[in-house]
């Protein structure tokens, strides 16, 4: 780690302004009103950079307990994310290098091939990206990274596992906000310990518009897209093409109050045959209200379904309301319906979850809130949980040298 | 206004079209729209088939079992 950081400062050009930007968060996701039992996470992100270069990381502690419904492969884990892009005239270069550890043995990985299970205990992935700035509006892409999987049988002996992926392409963005991209996408893995081997590859084209503002307060943005897929799934079944249309549309009815639209279509072609694949629609509304200089309400109405060989729909109605200085109160409801792996709970599980709280937030400094939550969820039986969700947010001020 | 409403006339058409007849999916997609990163997918996903990479989840279509844990347990109901 320490190489790959020296090796990213060395690409550093020489600036005169650097600048450091901090984010730190803490959170408790409890399964009871104790905090020894759920989830805790400590998340810290900084970047530093300067005219022409700049490097981010990313830190994310984990620990959960082994209570949550659907099984994890981590109960603890360290992830640490570090990447960074230094441009050099027409060209940037963007080293990354992620690294994940599980900090106890790592739960189950299920190999492929009914091979059993081994034990994940950690995750390397370097990686760089070049691009480079063509005239009249292209811009080429190329990038390559690297998988290391540490994978354990139950006795302790190891298990190699290995992936590698290469990306290349080329984007052209175009007058009134038009743009299209070309490219292809290889991956493999390989386990030579149970001679498993397997890549696929992708070719693709994709056009779009990017935002567009359009009378009457109304934003809209789409994208087409088609992708030739070469290899096969789990079963050896051919993986198939897919084209796939994508839209949002946003109405500013009034300064505070906006509606966000968004649908999703798309269709597969396998062994010769169209068929549907996914739909999905979504829809959000905003209202902000507030006086200036201070915190504002906020009221959001949201519901979305999907469509496929399954369904799932979600609705959400939420509200932040300010009470006095920094101190609001907040206001939860989520429903939700979808598949489920829970033995015994059928095919879909519908859950819904209340909640209440408050939030303090320091100015543009810091941010703490806590909220209790009552979930209902239909397994089995019809199951009741109280939860408590805690967390603090702090952003220091950026530091300039 | 009115390339406003043929748009959404287009979606209307599409989602439609889109859901009616049989579905033969066998690739899971993640809305780059609701996806927050959190990871979430990838603790649960048995086969690793799932990775975070630029703060959005991607599913490799060889690994992935179409077992839906990730659909269960992502909190922003942005895979399907």
């Amino acid at each position: 780690m320490k190489t790959v950081f020296i090796a990213l400062m060395a690409l550093c050009p020489a600036v005169a302004a650097v600048t450091l930007d901090q984010f730190v968060s803490v959170s408790i996701d409890s399964d009871s009103l104790g905090f020894s039992q759920g989830r805790r996470q400590l998340l810290w992100s900084g970047r530093i950079g300067g005219d022409s270069w700049s490097i981010r990381a990313v830190d994310r502690y984990l620990d959960a307990d082994s209570g949550g419904l659907v099984p994890r492969r981590f109960l603890g884990r360290n992830d640490l994310l570090l990447n960074g892009d230094a441009e050099f005239g027409v060209l940037t270069v963007s080293p990354g290098f992620r690294w994940n550890a599980a900090s106890g043995d790592g739960l189950d990985f299920v190999l492929p091939g009914q091979e059993g299970t081994v034990l994940d205990r950690a995750y390397l992935r370097p990686e760089l990206g070049l691009s480079v700035t063509l005239p009249y509006g292209f811009r080429a892409m190329a990038g390559g990274s690297l998988v290391e999987r540490t994978l354990e049988y139950h006795d302790g002996s190891s298990l190699g596992w290995s992936g590698k992926g290469a990306e290349g392409g080329l984007e052209w963005n175009g007058p009134g906000r038009l743009w299209a991209v070309a490219g292809g996408a290889f991956r493999s893995h390989s386990a030579s310990d149970i001679d498993f081997e397997t890549d696929w590859s992708r070719i693709g084209a994709a056009v779009g518009i990017r935002t567009v503002t359009l009378p009457a307060r109304v934003q809209i943005e789409g994208r087409a897209e088609y992708g030739h897929l070469s290899g096969e799934d789990y079963l050896g079944g051919e993986l198939g093409d897919r084209l796939g249309f994508r839209i949002r549309a946003v109405r500013s009815f009034r300064p505070g109050l906006a509606l966000n639209v968004t649908g999703y279509s798309s269709l597969d072609r396998k062994d010769g045959e169209w068929s549907r694949a996914v739909s999905a629609g979504a829809a959000r509304v905003v209202l902000t209200r507030g006086r200036p200089g201070e915190i504002p309400h906020q009221f959001v109405l949201g519901g979305q379904f999907t469509s496929s060989s399954f369904s799932t729909a979600r609705f959400e109605a939420s509200a932040r309301i300010h009470l006095i200085d920094g101190l609001s109160s907040l206001l939860s409801t989520v429903l939700r319906e979808g598949p489920t792996t829970i033995a015994g709970a059928g095919g879909s599980r519908e859950r819904v979850t209340l909640g209440a709280g408050l939030e303090y937030r320091f100015r543009d400094l810091a941010l703490v809130w806590v909220k209790i939550l009552e979930e209902r969820t239909e397994l089995s039986t019809i199951e009741n949980w109280t939860r408590l969700e805690a967390g603090l947010r702090f952003w220091p001020h950026p530091i300039a040298f | 206004m009115k390339l406003y409403a043929s748009s959404l006339g287009l979606l209307v058409i599409l989602l439609a079209a889109a859901c009616s007849g049989p579905t033969g999916q066998a690739r899971l997609e993640v809305d780059p729209c609701l996806c927050i990163g959190c990871g979430e997918c990838e603790e649960v996903c048995p086969y690793g088939a799932v990775e975070v990479v630029d703060g959005e989840a991607v599913i490799d279509p060889a690994l992935c079992h179409f077992c839906l844990r990730c659909v269960e347990e992502c909190p922003e109901g942005a895979i399907y």
